[in-house]
């Protein structure tokens, strides 16, 4: 499993447009307060100069003249995290990105492409640095935490050798250990418990009674060194897609105009979706949902847009703006074959695209597919 | 022909407010209208602004208004029966009070309250004109046996045709909804926000059409200009036009059970037994008094209402500790009677202060409680009168600037986080709604919220307000269930409402003190002297200690601005608290300096007026007391008592602006008629003007500064119980740990909490020591402590930590918390809580080693489980952490000067080395460490915000100011429990360090 940690993306991402950036204090501003200006986060070369966040700007101009201050940019932010994630799929398809620049991956069964693990990294580290002059970490291990930990460390590549992930852990201070909820932190703090190595001979009885049961065992792996979860796809399955959009600025569910976008996604695939789930976010970040039922799928296009924007409507009840809406559609193909296929149903797939044509033609006509058509 | 008006007492429905309403109904041509809401609740605020509308121009000295001569309001209510939307109007008392009791049922039927015997189920009441809205709602009235008429409505004509094709009655007044577009918006908005819903979202109950139009218009159009409907409407006005309601005379039940009883009689003869009882010697002057403060009392008929109070007093307990609040503390009947604390003839208060022959309005008694007693006192009212007599009194909250901007900006879908800057921009008042306009966005909204600030926006339930009606409430007032508040019930109507009625309020109030004095009281046994109130009020040492404002947890006198004043002033007292008191409040605060210099005798005060001489010579000129504004008035202008109540009662008020000019006009009339110089008047008009906001009468003063000298001496003498009774009760300005930090400086010992010493409260070891109580452990499950608490009284103290944990159940978190404060330290002599905390779980697992704990990890879990720390203080334990601050609090020469005044106990105050080697400390730059343990903001002229601080380290106090220029610098104010970096010039503000931070 291989950790990849780009320190400071956001910088990097300034410093890669403006070069006259580099090695020099740096700040982003604080958008939230605009008449008294603050700093929102700063990089290492300012917190070295005795910076940090929530400072006023005008003070930490005066303390540190050769501060630059940047106006934050965070949809930039966002795409270059989404940029990490493609660039991790040409490698492998299982991993998981995680705070920005944090990215987990499974590099195991991958050797026969790329070779051994540890120079695969070192290339992945390499490729990165050409393709988006990005200066990253990595940390290989068997265990995810150790990995992260590993990564954390910006030693290039660290190595952490099977059946060695206990003893790196055990010097380290329990505070980076990622995820580790701040109560649950005090209560191990309380009880002398400091480092890994503390908290590594702690039988599971003790750590059941201290955290639960449920939380206990995946803890103790994970502090040991011993856990190996399994990772999810990068990208999507095959015949599902994901669209989604981020409102800017955020508005009420009355004035977004859903049903035209859904149109617009159903459109963009012409198959009649299996599957259909609605997401959104409010602009406090709370998520909602919303599923369509079997009979919703069989509607026509332009119907099942408005239908979408009528249960959108129809949930979306909190006195907030909506953030981001999201639509997730699965079409059921995609799915392994068989060697000799029904006959019918290749007949049937050869006739999607004159479907397809068909729809868009009479978008407010149910022009159903033959497999519909033969299960009714 | 009449008008019906909808208020915006109609919650989610009406636009106007009293004013807008009454303007609106007159513009448009009517002499009569209506109060047309939802209850009656909005009545006696349309009263009582009808009444200012003639008594402005009164104060003005002009004749009545010709336009509004002859204008009358009527009483009147729509409610929803069996489905259908009706009004009713009352024309007798029986009609009255069948609609508050269909009112006050249908409230209780909406909502989860206490049952009320005999208020019935909800029936359209008798002897009222009732008017269906439409014909259905007419059919299923005529059907049941009432007689109405339906209503016309100005959309459904072809309604009021059929109606009146099939010979039923039809009415046409105008209802008044709303006049223009802007109007019909506003109704969208309130009831966006009346439904929690969004603007979008939400449709109008109201179409335009509905428009109000004017009186001619109306009149001339069908249904109105029908010859049937024009005499139908005018049987109704004359209808209830001949009934008045029953406005502005007093009902005063009597106490349970004396009914029939003579009540001069019966009050004589308690008021001489308790004159007996209260003065043992009682001579010739104490006697004359008691006779004419009776006599007075005989003469205006408040007999009954004395033995109401007290029978309410005493309905929990026979001997409650109280304390009187309010004029009422300057009436010997009401000390007799055990209804105040103070003695008025002892403390020289004056009975004119309380009752005299021309006061009109019942005298004003309140009364506080132990904070922990007074709900048990108000059920106990509730449950001893029945529910169908007793209620609280309603609050009537109105939009101010902030809660409409917020209102209005949730009807329109804004998210939290912009709500919740948008309140980070206007904390503590109202000037920063300006920043709001930096955002575009919220153009449409500022002008919405402007638009609506001043409406009203919902009921609450006044803190102590309870009345008590002769017969059932119904008869009186309709009532509904308090909102958040179990089984008690409000009227609809708030205080001046209820007042302006003729209902008495009787104040029922929590006061932490008593509970505190109660407490120390029972602690010190036989140790508490015969008569408390007389020796702590003559006690030196009580009378040093707050000349020196060494006053921390005595009541009322504690704040910073209080001990300042105490100290710059030089006396303590039992005359001079009274004054300081009062001055300390709004109201009178800004003329403290004034009154400091002149009692230092710095500033010679020539009164201007021989007046001034004889009226305010007690406070060197200085308006203190509520009743000062009264005799300055009754004095210069020659108003009678009752006029200048109204000014004194209009200066506690928030329309005060507005009405003061028409007081000012007729106050300078009065004095240049009685030949007052201007100059005089200038002088007392400016004094008056700004004697705006809270204020004290002198009685209440007194009554206050009673239980300040009572807990004093209870300092003086026994600092101990009196710091844990303070800290236990949770009551006071500062925090806990600041309490034990002037303990210590009062050379007690804290020792902290302890599973075998302690008890859920704070208590006092011997006379020198306290013992945090097991109620500071946050983190710990109440239950499992009391167990604990319940499992040592039964058999023993705990011999050792095993011991505990084999004879009580606790949880991992319980016994977590108990450790981390210390709790169990008597089991670990080396002070490891570690090792302790394991003892839990079993003891430490092989393998594993856990870090002990030092005296620097102490300090941090006494901070996060006690909020307090033992052995070193958070300012010094920052110190050591981050470095820095060479100075202490104590440099800036308030505890040394505190301690050279005072040799005795609390002499902590000591100078730090750094400041011993420069020297004497005072005007110099200060760094250090410290807790804030009080803030106070407040706004300068100009709008900006500063903040008054008090900080605190292990060496003492320090009073500390912040301009705004400070403030701006560090972005955010300074706020209690905070250990913050200071650094700052110390300055002497009339003799008294002050740490000005930069």
């Amino acid at each position: 499993m291989l950790a990849m940690w780009v320190p400071e993306l956001p910088f990097q991402l300034a410093c890669g447009r403006d070069g006259a950036l580099r090695d020099r204090p740096l700040a982003f501003l604080n958008p939230e307060s605009p008449r008294s200006p603050s700093l929102w986060f700063v990089n290492r070369l300012s917190r070295a100069e005795g910076l940090a966040p929530g400072m006023p700007m005008d003070r930490a101009l005066r303390a540190v003249p050769s501060l630059r201050v940047l106006d934050p940019a965070p949809q930039i932010w966002w795409e270059a995290q989404g940029s990490l994630g493609g660039f991790l799929q040409h490698w492998t398809p299982q991993g998981q990105l995680g705070r920005l620049g944090e990215a987990l991956v499974e590099l195991q069964g991958t050797q026969r492409i790329f070779g051994p693990l540890a120079d695969t990294a070192e290339r992945m580290r390499r490729e990165l640095n050409v393709q988006h002059g990005w200066t990253s970490h990595g940390g290989l291990s068997l265990s995810a935490t150790a990995a992260q930990i590993a990564a954390r460390a910006e030693h290039h590549l660290e190595l952490v050798t099977d059946g060695a992930e206990a003893a790196f852990l055990a010097p380290q201070p329990l505070r980076r250990l990622p995820d580790l909820a701040p109560r649950l932190r005090d209560r191990f703090h309380r009880l002398g418990l400091r480092c890994f190595e503390d908290l590594q001979p702690v039988p599971l009885p003790v750590l059941v009674e201290l955290t639960n049961p449920k939380l206990a065992p995946d803890l103790r792996a994970r502090v040991r060194g011993e856990d190996r979860p399994r990772l999810p796809l990068l990208t999507e399955r095959p015949g599902h897609a994901r669209h989604s959009w981020r409102l800017q600025p955020p508005r009420l569910p009355e004035d977004v105009a859903l049903a035209a976008h859904c149109l617009d996604w159903l459109w963009s695939d012409p198959r009649h979706p299996r599957k259909l789930v609605l997401r959104w976010w409010d602009v406090d970040g709370e998520p909602h949902g919303w599923r369509a039922a079997a009979e919703d799928l069989t509607a026509p296009a332009l119907i099942l847009a408005r239908r979408i924007q009528q249960a959108f409507l129809a949930k979306a009840t909190r006195r907030l703006l909506v953030r981001e809406v999201e639509l997730r559609l699965a079409w059921g193909l995609g799915q392994e074959r068989s060697l000799f296929q029904d006959p019918l149903q290749q007949r049937l797939d050869r006739l999607e695209p004159a479907l397809a044509r068909l729809r868009r033609r009479f978008p407010d006509r149910s022009v159903l597919p033959g497999w519909v058509g033969q299960g009714a | 022909m009449f008008a019906l008006g909808i208020s915006d007492f109609s919650l989610g429905e009406g636009v106007y407010p009293a004013a807008q309403l009454l303007r609106v109904a007159r513009g448009l041509g009517y002499r009569d209208l209506v109060c047309w809401d939802r209850g009656l609740a909005g009545y006696p605020k349309l009263r009582d602004t009808l009444e200012w509308i003639h008594k402005s121009r009164e104060l003005e000295g002009l004749p009545p208004d010709p336009q509004w001569t002859g204008f009358r309001l009527h009483v009147g209510s729509r409610f929803t029966w069996r489905g259908h939307a009706y009004g009713a109007l009352p024309f007798s008392d029986g009609g009255y009070a069948a609609l508050n009791r269909l009112l006050s049922a249908q409230a209780h039927d909406a909502a989860p309250g206490p049952d009320i015997p005999g208020l019935g189920a909800p029936e359209p009441p008798r002897d009222c004109v009732l008017l269906a809205e439409d014909l259905a709602g007419l059919d299923a009235l005529l059907r049941e046996g009432f007689y109405a008429a339906l209503l016309a409505h100005p959309c459904r004509a072809q309604e009021a045709r059929k109606a009146l094709a099939a010979g039923l009655e039809v009415v046409a007044p105008q209802v008044l909804r709303f006049r223009t577009a802007e109007g019909l918006e506003m109704h969208r908005l309130k009831r966006a926000i009346d439904q929690q819903s969004t603007l979008v979202r939400t449709e109008a109950l109201w179409q335009p059409p509905e428009a109000a139009v004017s009186r001619a218009e109306w009149e001339s159009r069908f249904p109105s200009a029908e010859p049937a409907v024009e005499k139908a409407t005018a049987a109704v006005l004359e209808r209830i036009a001949g009934w008045p309601i029953h406005w502005g005379h007093w009902v005063l039940p009597a106490p349970l059970g004396k009914e029939n009883s003579d009540m001069d009689a019966l009050l004589r003869e308690r008021v001489r037994a308790g004159v007996m009882e209260r003065f043992r010697d009682a001579d010739g002057r104490i006697l004359a008094r008691m006779e004419q403060e009776l006599d007075l009392i005989s003469f205006r008929g408040f007999a009954r209402y004395f033995l109401l109070v007290q029978d309410i007093v005493q309905a929990l307990q026979s001997k409650p500790r109280i304390c009187g609040r309010g004029s009422g503390a300057a009436s010997l009947v009401s000390y007799a009677l055990g209804l105040s604390n103070v003695d008025p003839v002892a403390t020289n208060l004056m009975f004119e202060r309380f009752l005299t022959r021309e006061r009109t309005d019942p005298p004003d008694m309140d009364i506080d409680f132990a904070w922990d007693e007074r709900e048990e006192v108000i059920q106990a009212v509730f449950d001893r009168y029945g529910r169908h007599r007793v209620a609280m009194v309603a609050n009537h909250a109105f939009f101010k600037a902030k809660g409409a901007l917020r209102a209005v900006a949730q009807a329109h879908g804004r998210p939290d986080h912009e709500l919740k800057q948008l309140a980070r921009y206007v904390r503590g008042w109202e000037g920063g709604l300006e920043r709001a306009s930096e955002n575009p966005a919220w153009d449409v909204i500022l002008r919405q919220a402007a638009a609506l600030k001043g409406h009203f926006h919902q009921f609450s339930v006044h803190p102590g307000g309870t009345i008590v009606t002769p017969g059932p409430m119904w008869e009186h007032a309709a009532f509904q269930p308090a909102p958040a508040k179990e089984k008690v019930s409000t009227t609809a109507w708030d205080k001046d409402g209820v007042e302006n009625y003729g209902l008495v309020k009787i104040d029922l109030l929590g006061n932490r003190s008593l509970a505190v004095i109660r407490d120390a009281y029972e602690v010190l046994g036989d140790g508490v002297p015969k008569d408390p109130g007389t020796r702590s009020r003559e006690d030196p040492a009580a009378q040093d200690l707050l000349k020196r404002g060494d006053s921390i947890g005595v009541f009322y006198v504690e704040s910073p601005a209080t001990r300042q004043l105490q100290q710059r002033v030089g006396k303590g007292d039992f005359e001079t608290l009274v004054i300081h008191s009062s001055l300390i409040r709004p109201a009178a605060y800004r003329w403290v300096d004034r009154y400091v210099k002149r009692s230092r005798g710095e500033e010679v005060w020539e009164p201007s007026d021989p007046v001034f001489g004889q009226l305010l010579s007690d406070s060197f000129g200085v308006l203190v007391y509520q009743e000062d504004v009264i005799k300055v008035c009754v004095e210069l202008a020659g108003w009678s008592h009752h006029e200048a109540d109204q000014l004194r009662k209009l200066l506690g008020k928030p329309d005060c602006e507005k009405k003061l000019p028409f007081f000012e006009a007729r106050f300078r009339r009065g004095c240049a008629a009685r030949g007052v110089r201007p100059a005089t008047a200038d002088e007392s008009w400016d004094m008056i003007r700004t004697f705006q906001g809270y204020s004290f009468c002198k009685p209440h003063s007194a009554s206050y500064a009673q239980v300040s000298f009572e807990s004093a001496w209870i300092k003086v003498h026994h600092p101990a119980v009196f710091f844990a009774s303070v800290i236990t009760n949770q009551g006071g300005y500062y925090p806990a740990i600041a309490y034990l930090g002037d303990a210590r400086r009062h050379r007690l010992v804290v020792r902290g909490p302890d599973a075998d010493l302690s008890v859920w409260p704070f208590r006092a070891e011997g006379g020198q020591a306290l013992r945090v109580g097991l109620m500071q452990i946050h983190g710990a499950i109440k239950q499992e402590v009391l167990d604990l608490l319940d499992e040592r009284e039964r058999h023993g103290p705990f011999e050792h930590l095993d011991d505990l944990l084999g004879r009580v159940k606790l949880s991992v978190t319980t016994a977590e918390a108990l450790c981390a404060a210390g709790a169990f330290d008597r089991w670990a002599p080396d002070g490891d809580r570690t090792r302790l905390m394991w003892a839990r779980l079993g003891g430490v697992p092989p393998g594993v080693r856990p870090r002990p704990t030092d005296v620097f990890d102490r300090a941090d879990l006494e901070m996060a489980t006690l909020g307090l720390t033992l052995e070193i203080h958070p300012a010094a334990l920052a110190r050591v952490r981050k470095g820095g601050g060479p100075d202490r609090a104590a440099d800036a020469g308030y505890s040394t000067s505190l301690s050279a005044a005072r040799p005795g106990p609390g002499a902590g105050g000591s100078m730090s080395p750094s400041a011993a080697k420069r020297g004497i400390p005072g005007r110099d730059r200060l760094r250090f460490w410290a807790l804030v343990v009080a803030d106070k903001e407040v706004a300068t002229e100009k709008g900006e915000r500063m903040q008054f601080i008090t900080f605190e380290d292990e060496t003492g106090l320090c009073e500390a100011v912040a301009f705004p220029d400070a403030l701006r610098k560090r972005q955010r104010p300074f706020r209690v429990g905070d250990v913050v970096p200071v650094s700052g010039r110390v300055t002497l503000q009339d003799g008294l360090p002050v740490l000005e931070v930069q």
